[in-house]
């Protein structure tokens, strides 16, 4: 994945991670509603093989904020986000026979969130290319009232043209506080991968606000 | 340093970076829920279709059509220009070489309603949901046996109709794409099929082939 415009792996659980990693903990796999003690993951998932319905929310319930937050994150609409939460959570339960219990059930549903984000994105855009009115377009880059635009709009304009593999570890580290193993894991590359991503991205960041940073120095 | 700290100045803006609301879990579990029910309705229902019985079922069926249809024909064929009473509609058909040869394609064509059927149902089931049988083998083995006997049928004498053998020939080609979704990547694959299944009409024209009614076009044969 040295490309950033390169896709994401298959939502295969990684192999990097000890089994160790199969209890879910409170700080890094968030707190499970009304229970707030460590869940056994095993358990939870023998239980939602099982049929039990009250596992399968409660599956559901530990990991819906993180998926939730950074579908929206990388799509920046609530539909959207909304929508594809859902088919990661449908293809999550649809498939966890398959899961060998090898990483996190988190590392896991977030390779399947990142798989589902990245091809539901490029349809997103497959289609805003075929309506999108060409007077609008003309329009579009021009900041209505004249004014230098601020830090934070430069920036997210900045970042919606980082090619997709920078944007999704820059969302996933700087803003999301992923940390690189779990970015790796996720995204089925190795660790170092996912470091040298976000150095580039921080790179053509800096670049696209060379300006700013020019004025923000003086 | 002054790098670091414009990076920490990136960092601390891009906190705003499409900031969520707050996660909307009911909303999106009844939601998931819904779908799950539906594509387990659709699951049962392609396993009831696709079951052992079924199968055996609808050749056996195919199977006694075509053995009495062949087996009247020939016997009217023995008793040269003897008058039959084995019903009105057959003592009233022609006797001409064309007609006879016609009446011979019906029986293979009954059988390839009984196919028609199946794939109209295995069609709808997959334009309504693409990807709900992606983790499903059932599914899989499905769409190749509908396959194989689309070939088969496109060799028998019910393909010597034309507008019958196009039709055969667009189902043949589609479940070739179905066939096939397992091995590509990507989503842009299942939006092709399903485009391509709006564009050709090929649902419609399914249906528009399928006679109403289990016992419609059995009458000149039986």
């Amino acid at each position: 994945m040295d490309s950033g415009e390169a896709p994401p792996q298959r939502a295969v659980p990684p192999r990097n991670l000890s089994r160790s990693c199969c209890v879910i903990r409170s700080e890094a796999m968030g707190q499970v509603p009304g229970i707030g003690r460590p869940v056994d993951e095993r358990q939870l998932i023998a239980r939602v093989l099982d049929g039990d319905p009250a596992a399968e929310r409660e599956l559901y319930d530990t990991h819906v904020d993180r998926i939730y937050r950074l579908a929206y994150r990388m799509t920046g609409d609530d539909d959207l986000a909304q929508e594809f939460t859902q088919e990661t959570f449908i293809r999550a339960f649809d498939r966890l026979k398959g899961f060998r219990g090898e990483a996190a059930i988190s590392t896991w549903l977030h390779s399947i969130a990142v798989s589902v984000v990245y091809n539901g994105m490029r349809k997103v855009r497959r289609l805003h290319a075929r309506h999108v009115d060409l007077d609008e377009t003309a329009g579009l880059g021009q900041n209505p009232e004249g004014a230098e635009p601020d830090l934070r709009e430069r920036l997210a304009a900045a970042i919606d043209e980082l090619p997709w593999g920078y944007r999704t570890v820059f969302v996933m580290h700087d803003v999301e506080g992923y940390k690189h193993e779990e970015i790796a894991a996720a995204l089925g590359v190795q660790t170092g991968t996912s470091k040298a991503q976000l150095s580039r991205a921080r790179a053509k960041l800096r670049e696209a606000l060379a300006d700013f940073a020019e004025e923000w120095a003086s | 340093m002054m790098e670091d700290r414009f990076d920490d100045l990136l960092r601390e803006a891009a906190q705003e970076y499409h900031r969520p609301p707050e996660t909307p879990r009911d909303l999106m579990w009844a939601r998931i829920q819904a779908v799950r029910r539906e594509r387990a309705r659709r699951r049962e229902q392609l396993r009831i279709l696709y079951s052992p019985w079924t199968r055996w079922g609808l050749g056996l069926a195919a199977a006694l059509v075509i053995g009495i249809g062949i087996g009247r024909w020939t016997l009217r064929e023995h008793l040269g220009g003897e008058s039959m009473a084995i019903g009105p509609e057959v003592s009233g058909l022609t006797e001409d070489p064309a007609g006879r040869a016609a009446r011979g394609q019906l029986a293979f064509r009954l059988a390839a309603t009984a196919h028609l059927s199946r794939a109209e149902a295995f069609l709808t089931s997959f334009r309504a949901d693409p990807r709900a049988g992606e983790s499903d083998a059932e599914f899989w083995s499905g769409a190749g046996e509908l396959l194989s006997s689309t070939r088969l049928l496109l060799d028998s004498p019910a393909a010597e109709d034309p507008v019958f053998r196009a039709l055969l020939e667009e189902l043949e080609l589609v479940l070739v794409q179905i066939v096939r979704l397992p091995y590509e990547r990507g989503g842009d694959e299942v939006d092709l099929v399903t485009e391509g299944l709006e564009r050709r009409g090929l649902l419609l024209r399914l249906r528009t082939a399928i006679p109403a009614g289990p016992a419609a076009g059995v009458e000149g044969v039986l």
